[in-house]
């Protein structure tokens, strides 16, 4: 009988995701979905082949456990302190401290939206082109906000007046259009809402700059599907077993077809990431998934 | 015990991160309350499409729209559209037609809403205070936007009000008063730098926008310390709304921190999508069961206490009569029937932790 749970590894290796087919992963997907936990599993993968990790935070608030990897160094780029900073360092650092309490980092990044931005993917490009990481992993903030992020360069550098910012402008769009050097992982739960999510960020994300998916994550998987003959053969079908089963079955049902739904718009095989019994991975559950996912795709060594 | 929070509240406020199902919990809330008899209207800034879907509404939009349903029940809808509740706001204080124009025609005010965190937080605040003076309506519940966290909402109209007082700027449109004048060529060599770095535009549409909001922060002001009065009342009533997982429940604690020091209190916490209790094996059971089935109701019981030690650490919000756990439905969310569904859960004294059955 063929195997159809959906954590099941259907064809092994068939899924090529190349870890290291380019030089910046951004990991997109829906708020809570889990993008950090696969920036962990991929970055748990990446210092295992002996490279270079650099793991970076869209936002300041995600906290990423410390770790004793010589091999894996974080930071986080807040738009709004990106901004603030790089004014500072433009000739605006006479206001000092009060380039934000005068509002004027306000007033700047609303009059240019998305400068704080592009800024973001400058300092990501910035890192790119140094030698600071063999892959840097940029944990984008939810899809919503990171398709206004992805529009940013463009809409600036077709603004010709925006002098300094026009070539920043240029440069990022360089590096979004070369699949050599940027690629997108996408996460999404085997939920309506967040794979409908994920089609559309697609959608537009193709539209606007080109950009595809290099790998579909799909997170929270239920690990296992019960045998519907062996839930038949008991006697007393009413037992916390049988009911526990049955919820397992009809979420796995429903999490099968969006889990699908979502293969088949994105046109990728999707990497499924089991539910791990807990309210926070630890270090020990990454290297679990970490396992499980290296033994779906190929990571160069 | 029913569910008093839908019975006495004028407003209804749900807070929580996004992805924890604010919005499904908003309409079961308000779909429960118009099943006591209340005249409802669920107050949404989420723009998908679904919950219209759900609702049985063709399109939301800025004006409330009744959900036809076979039982009579007075539930309305409105989406939050934080740009025209911000142009109906403009001409509500504006001095003059030309004002208005003005303020419409600035690129910076055109960017407001979008692009200064905040604005869409303060737009719905804006629309509860239009509502609540609504004579249809005599409950609201409010889902509010995804905010990264409270300060947003709790700050949102000081912060607006901040920006539109920004004194750097208005002083530069007041070079009149002499006072000022050697505030005023420090401030000019400023802007030089300004509009080297990011371009001369910059300056000019700041100075028309604020030249074009001159004299209206008066009102806006005035509407904003109404709106903090609205939130202060005894009738409104603050829902946290969580998931199972570990950051959902920082962030929650967090949320009822920054209440606490607006003087603000939680009434109810409700966290979604705990794994539901099945009960126990007994030892017959377990030797006539597969290992298959055993392991799953294993592993779904370590998931059920994880989940329950978790979110005992909201006890320091609210005591657990006051919070609900909803379960995990096996099927998706998407219908009236599944919201039905739930606010029966939210209504049922079952669903408080006090009564839940720990693993």
């Amino acid at each position: 009988m063929p195997d159809t749970r959906p954590g099941a590894v259907k064809n092994s290796k068939e899924s090529v995701f190349d870890l290291f087919g380019q030089k910046v992963l951004v990991i997109v997907g829906k708020g809570g979905t889990g993008r950090t936990t696969v920036a962990r599993i991929l970055a748990e993968l990446g210092t295992r082949s002996g490279r270079k990790i650099l793991v970076i935070a869209g936002t300041s608030g995600t906290h990423f456990s410390d770790h004793e990897n010589p091999l894996l160094s974080f930071s986080s780029l807040e738009p709004g302190e990106v901004l603030i900073s790089y004014l500072n360092d433009h000739g605006l650092g006479q206001l000092g401290k009060r380039l934000s309490s005068t509002g004027i980092a306000s007033i700047i990044s609303t009059a240019i939206p998305g400068i704080a931005d592009l800024l973001v993917l400058a300092k990501i490009k910035q890192m790119e082109r140094s030698d600071a990481a063999d892959l840097i992993i940029f944990d984008a903030p939810a899809s919503g906000h990171f398709l206004r992020l992805i529009a940013t360069p463009k809409g600036l550098a077709d603004i010709a007046a925006a002098g300094p910012l026009q070539k920043q402008s240029r440069d990022v769009l360089d590096m979004l259009a070369d699949p050599k050097r940027l690629g997108v992982a996408l996460v999404t739960t085997a939920e309506e809402t967040p794979v409908k999510e994920s089609i559309e960020t697609m959608e537009k994300l193709s539209a606007q700059s080109g950009i595809k998916a290099r790998a579909l994550f799909v997170n929270s998987v239920l690990p296992s599907q019960i045998d519907d003959s062996a839930m038949a053969s008991a006697a007393n079908t009413d037992t916390p077993s049988h009911r526990a089963a049955q919820y397992t079955n009809a979420r796995a049902q429903s999490q099968r077809k969006f889990d699908q739904l979502a293969a088949e718009k994105l046109g990728l095989r999707p990497l499924e990431i089991p539910l791990v019994p807990t309210v926070e991975l630890g270090d020990s559950d990454i290297i679990y998934l970490a396992d499980v996912i290296k033994s779906r795709i190929r990571v160069r060594l | 015990m029913s569910l008093e929070l839908i019975e006495d509240s004028r407003v209804i406020i749900c807070l929580g991160t996004g992805g924890v199902g604010k919005t499904t919990t908003a309409a079961a809330l308000g779909y429960m309350a118009a099943k006591a008899g209340r005249h409802v209207c669920v107050v949404t800034i989420d723009p998908a499409k679904r919950l219209a879907d759900a609702m049985g509404i063709k399109e939301l939009d800025n004006t409330p729209k009744k959900l036809e349903t076979s039982s009579d029940i007075d539930l309305w809808a409105v989406m939050l559209d934080a740009n025209s509740t911000f142009d109906e706001l403009v001409q509500r204080f504006a001095t003059s037609p030309e004002q208005v124009e003005k303020i419409f025609h600035n690129s910076i005010y055109q960017n407001l809403t979008e692009n200064l965190s905040g604005t869409q937080e303060y737009m719905a605040m804006e629309k509860l205070h239009e509502l609540v003076s609504d004579q249809r309506f005599d409950l609201l519940v409010v889902d509010t936007p995804p905010a990264r966290n409270a300060i947003e909402f709790l700050n949102a109209p000081k912060r607006l009000i901040g920006f539109l007082e920004n004194r750097f700027f208005r002083l530069l449109i007041s070079p009149t008063q002499s006072v000022f004048r050697p505030v005023t060529i420090a401030t000019r060599m400023l802007l030089r730098t300004i509009s080297k770095v990011v371009g001369a535009q910059v300056v000019t549409d700041a100075v028309e926008f604020f030249q074009a909001f001159e004299g209206m922060e008066a009102g806006f002001k005035e509407r904003a310390s109404e709106v903090q009065d609205l939130l202060a009342q005894e009738s409104t009533s603050f829902v946290l709304v969580t998931g199972t997982h570990k950051d959902t429940v920082e962030e929650a604690l967090y949320f009822a921190s920054r209440l606490g020091e607006f003087d603000l209190e939680v009434d109810l916490v409700i966290s979604n999508r705990v794994t539901p209790d099945f009960g126990k094996s007994t030892d017959e059971d377990r030797q006539n069961l597969s290992r298959e089935m055993q392991e799953n109701l294993d592993y779904l019981i370590k998931l059920r206490t994880a989940e329950l030690e978790e979110l005992s650490r909201l006890a320091v919000i609210v005591d657990r009569s006051r919070h609900i756990l909803v379960p995990q439905l096996a099927h998706d969310i998407g219908s009236l029937s599944e919201i039905q569904e739930i606010g029966e859960v939210l209504i049922d004294s079952k669903s408080r932790f006090v009564n839940s059955v720990s693993p």
